[in-house]
């Protein structure tokens, strides 16, 4: 469905992105791993067009995707949350997701899809007329994904969906990329917590100085603390030896 | 008290007219971060534009120049979005600034060099000027328009804000133009949307403005959008309730000292008002609606 | 070198242009050719004045004329002789139409007002963010302009001005500017400068680092007020009248233009800025009066001069937003290519 070939990001002289090749097939959950700064959120970025490629070539199936603008790539079906929710705060939730809805022209369908969502997260339905502003982080952060999913994306990439949720919280929303999946759509999750991220996921890549160090199936990665503890500073008492390089990028 | 409800009806009027600048400003500001300076051409160019529709195609009524006016404020908002505004759009804001500043040197000179500098008479229908006598008060249509005409312009403009998707991204966009266009909004068609917007609100000005004052010239639109900025200032700049808020609040005080200064020195009206919103942005300097946490926000 | 011999000596460089100019305009032009030097001079004072805080700060200012014409009325109304004043202005307060200071006396109160208005008007500009700001110094030049207008007694309201001793000419002009030039850039270099040059890059980040943008941008602005307001007393002096007219928006413009053109953010630009416009101004004012060329009879265009100034404006910022000269003086520019030529020239004998 999405495939990413040699693609490359630079803010001036900094390179966040080198040369990075990553495929997501329909129907996949795929996770993108690695430390902080280690480029995911702009590989992302640039994968929608928020940010400029400086080389490569970005495919949706055989659409060419490269240098389109956001808005136009939306609208072939997919669509970001980005990192740290960024809701509409001055907008209540009811707004946040008519928005969402903005692209598309099934009425019937959109009011479908809002009733079934809302049933899945009667937190929403609640806090319906509030500003979105007014809800706490894990709400604020259910409503980003219910936002996303209301343009009934083919492809949802999700930038950090557990950041600073609690424990019980990052469970839910992890269960919730499940339920999503089961609706049919193809999910591409960029995640600190790895070890949460490897029970969902089908396949997962690591990326580390804006390079893929790893990439193979969840469980896998999942499996072998060899890896983990390398590439993710998991589970080894020296910690992350990318995370130090990556500080320096 | 006749006299009291003829200056609260003036202040009124003067208001609504402030508001409808300082809700254009707004918009602009709030949805890309622009000051635009040359906001007062778009008065200027409706008034040429229906002076010259009245000198070459010589309508019947003045009624007719009234639509023509509002639309080439329009106009000229938009393309100037599209021709100055848009290569600058990711610029620091004092870029933009100074940018919309050149443009309104240029249009000014461009009436001057193409029409005079002295102003040209434009007719608007003389039912404006018309009064009408409610108990002991005589009030002029125009007073009763502006006020109503305001009021249905805000209303309408709420109604789109609140229950359009246009609307609604605009309004999203004052806080978050990226994650609008991961809607799949087209970036291009909210700021279009804004300046179409306050290019409407600022025909509909130029209309009051070329009603009372019955000419054009190449100044015409500094002097009320420099009152509309410091409306817009004193509401908070970028908040649209302090837009109208301010304007109105400027309307009255404008007013005001318009009553209380002695004859001798009225002519320091302006200056008056001015010292006054200054006295007022000590106590508040984020203005009526402004949040203080903005302080640098937007800035370049 | 010290960093502050550095900035002096860069200064120093930098104010031997219009010295230079002087001199040739002295030795090899015509009169109408000094006028417009002279000008040029006040002008360069004025835009100098406004570089100190539109290019440290990054505040865009458009009421720094203001201080111009404080500045000029005050000196001029100081300077006039009593003969004179009695019948231009028989009415002034504060006992001043029995008052005649000389050149010195009248400059030194001129700026001395000019500097402590800036700094009232500065406490209540300087409290606010960038925009708001911006729109605040438009107001007060229009404060300042009605007031001009309205003021008969002391100013004669709209009428002109007139019969102030001319006691500038281009040496004094020229050494001025030089002067000027050189405490433009050795504020531009000054602790209180680079802070506030570093603060206009992220406000949040300077305010944590405990450095006080307000009271660095009221300085500046202080500072920025009492240039302008010495260039507006040389502008009295030079011309002998002047109305309040002169210290309107076409000023405003032209030196803006200036600033622009050759760039805020350093003293350089807005030398070269200045220079550039005068230029650029003269041939458009030539064109404008209908001139004869080659024979052609070229029609009188009104606006022509306001055309170009708003041209430049808008061209240079979509073109070269930071300008012809950009964020660096001219001096570290010419330096970091000479040290990086030398740099290239060792790692190449070194290979
Ligand atoms: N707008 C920007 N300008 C300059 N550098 C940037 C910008 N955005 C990101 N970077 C740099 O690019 C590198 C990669 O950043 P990115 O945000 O993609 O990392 P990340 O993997 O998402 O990290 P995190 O897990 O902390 O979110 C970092 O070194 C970062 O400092
Ligand atoms: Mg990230």
């Amino acid at each position: 469905m999405l495939s990413v070939d040699l693609l490359s990001v630079s803010y001036g002289a900094i390179r966040a992105v080198r040369e990075v090749s990553l495929r997501v097939e329909e129907g996949e959950i795929v996770a993108l791993l690695g430390p902080n700064g280690a480029g995911k959120t702009s590989l992302i970025s640039a994968v929608i067009g928020l940010v400029p490629v400086a080389s490569g070539k970005v495919m949706l199936g055989d659409v060419d995707i490269t240098r389109k603008k956001p808005e136009d790539i939306v609208r072939l079906g997919v669509t970001m949350t980005p990192e740290g929710r960024h809701i509409f705060g001055d907008l209540t939730v009811d707004e946040n997701l008519r928005l969402g809805a903005a692209v598309r022209k099934d009425k019937a369908g959109v009011k479908k899809d809002l009733d079934e969502l809302l049933a899945m997260f009667p937190i929403l339905q609640e806090r319906y007329n509030s500003r979105a502003q007014t809800l706490s982080g894990g709400e604020q952060q259910q409503l980003a994904i219910v936002r996303a999913m209301m343009s009934r994306p083919k492809l949802l990439m999700l930038d950090e969906p557990s950041l600073g949720l609690a424990p019980q919280l990052v469970e839910q929303i992890f269960q919730l990329i499940s339920t999503l999946r089961d609706r049919g759509v193809t999910l591409l999750v960029v995640e600190q917590n790895a070890h949460e991220a490897l029970l969902f996921a089908d396949r997962a890549y690591v990326l580390s100085t804006g390079q893929i160090r790893f990439e193979g199936a969840a469980g896998e990665l999942a499996g072998s603390e060899d890896l983990m503890a390398h590439y993710l500073g998991i589970g080894a008492e020296t910690g992350a030896p990318d995370a130090a390089d990556a500080a320096k990028v | 008290m006749e006299y009291v409800v003829q200056q609260a009806l003036n202040a009124l009027s003067i208001g609504g007219e402030y508001a409808l600048l300082a809700l254009g400003l707004a918009i602009v500001f709030s949805v890309m971060g622009l000051v635009n300076f040359a906001h007062g051409e778009f008065i200027t160019i409706s008034g040429y534009t229906m002076y010259a529709l009245f000198i070459f195609a010589a309508p019947t009524s003045a009624w007719g120049l009234l639509p023509i006016g509002i639309l080439a404020s329009i106009t000229a908002a938009v393309v100037f979005e599209r021709l100055a505004f848009r290569p600058i759009r990711n610029a620091p804001a004092t870029t933009g600034l100074l940018t919309a500043f050149g443009l309104s040197i240029i249009v000014k000179n461009f009436f001057v060099t193409v029409v005079a500098t002295r102003s040209k008479a434009v007719p608007t229908p003389e039912f404006f000027t018309e009064m009408i006598t409610i108990g002991t008060i005589n009030i002029q249509v125009l007073q009763i328009l502006e006020g109503a005409v305001t009021g249905v312009a805000l209303m309408l403009l709420l109604i789109l804000l609140r229950h359009t998707n246009i609307g609604l991204a605009m309004r999203a966009a004052s806080t978050d133009f990226n994650t609008v266009r991961l809607m799949g909004i087209r970036a291009n068609q909210v700021v279009l949307a804004a300046f179409a917007i306050s290019g409407f609100l600022a025909g509909l000005a130029a209309i009051f403005i070329i009603a009372r004052r019955g000419a054009a010239d190449p100044f015409m639109g500094f002097a009320p959008v420099l009152k509309a900025f410091v409306a817009a200032v004193l509401g908070g700049f970028g908040s649209l309730a302090g837009a109208v808020v301010g304007g109105f609040a400027l309307g009255i005080a404008e007013v005001v000292f318009q009553v209380v200064l002695p004859e001798s020195i009225a002519g320091y009206r302006d200056a008056f008002v001015f010292l006054f919103v200054g006295g007022l942005l000590i106590l508040r300097p984020q203005g009526i609606f402004g949040q203080s946490a903005q302080f640098g926000d937007k800035e370049g | 070198m010290r960093p502050y011999l550095r900035s002096l000596a860069g200064g120093a460089a930098l104010a031997a242009l219009p010295i230079i100019i002087g001199v040739l305009i002295m030795l090899f032009a015509s009169g109408s050719q000094v006028r417009v030097t002279n000008i040029f001079f006040i002008n360069l004072i004025v835009v100098l004045g406004l570089q100190v805080t539109m290019g440290n700060s990054n505040v865009a200012n458009l009421g720094h004329i203001s201080f111009m014409g404080i500045g000029a009325y005050v000196a001029g109304i100081l300077a006039i002789p009593i003969a004179i004043k009695s019948t231009i202005l028989p009415d002034a307060p504060f006992g001043l139409s029995v008052v005649e200071y000389g050149p010195f006396a009248a400059t030194l109160v001129a700026v001395a007002v000019t500097t402590a208005i800036a700094f009232v008007t500065g406490l209540v500009i300087t409290r606010q963010s960038g925009i708001a700001a911006t729109i605040v110094t438009l107001a007060w030049l229009v404060i300042v302009h009605v007031v001009f207008v309205n003021w008969m007694d002391l100013t004669r309201g709209p009428r002109a001005l007139y019969g102030i001793p001319l006691s500038t000419n281009i040496v004094w002009l020229m050494f001025i500017a030089a002067a000027v030039v050189i405490a433009a850039r050795v504020f531009r270099d000054s602790k209180s400068g680079v802070q506030l040059r570093a603060s206009s890059e992220d406000l949040h980040a300077a305010a944590a680092m405990g450095v006080n943008v307000r009271w660095l941008r009221l300085w500046a602005w202080v500072f920025s007020g009492a240039i302008i307001g010495l260039g507006g007393v040389m502008y009295a002096f030079l011309i002998g009248s002047m109305s309040p007219k002169s210290f309107y928006f076409e000023t405003t413009f032209l030196t803006l233009a200036m600033l622009i053109l050759g760039g805020m953010r350093s003293v350089s630009g807005a030398v070269i800025g200045a220079i550039m416009v005068t230029v650029g101004f003269e041939f458009m004012r030539f064109i404008e009066g209908a001139p004869e060329i080659l024979g052609v009879q070229l029609p009188q265009i009104f606006g022509l001069t306001g055309f170009f100034l708003g041209g430049t404006i808008v061209v240079v910022l979509a073109l070269r937003p930071d300008g012809l000269v950009g964020n660096e003086e001219l001096d570290e520019m010419i330096e970091r290519r000479i040290a990086r030529r030398r740099m290239r020239a060792r790692v190449a004998a070194d290979g």
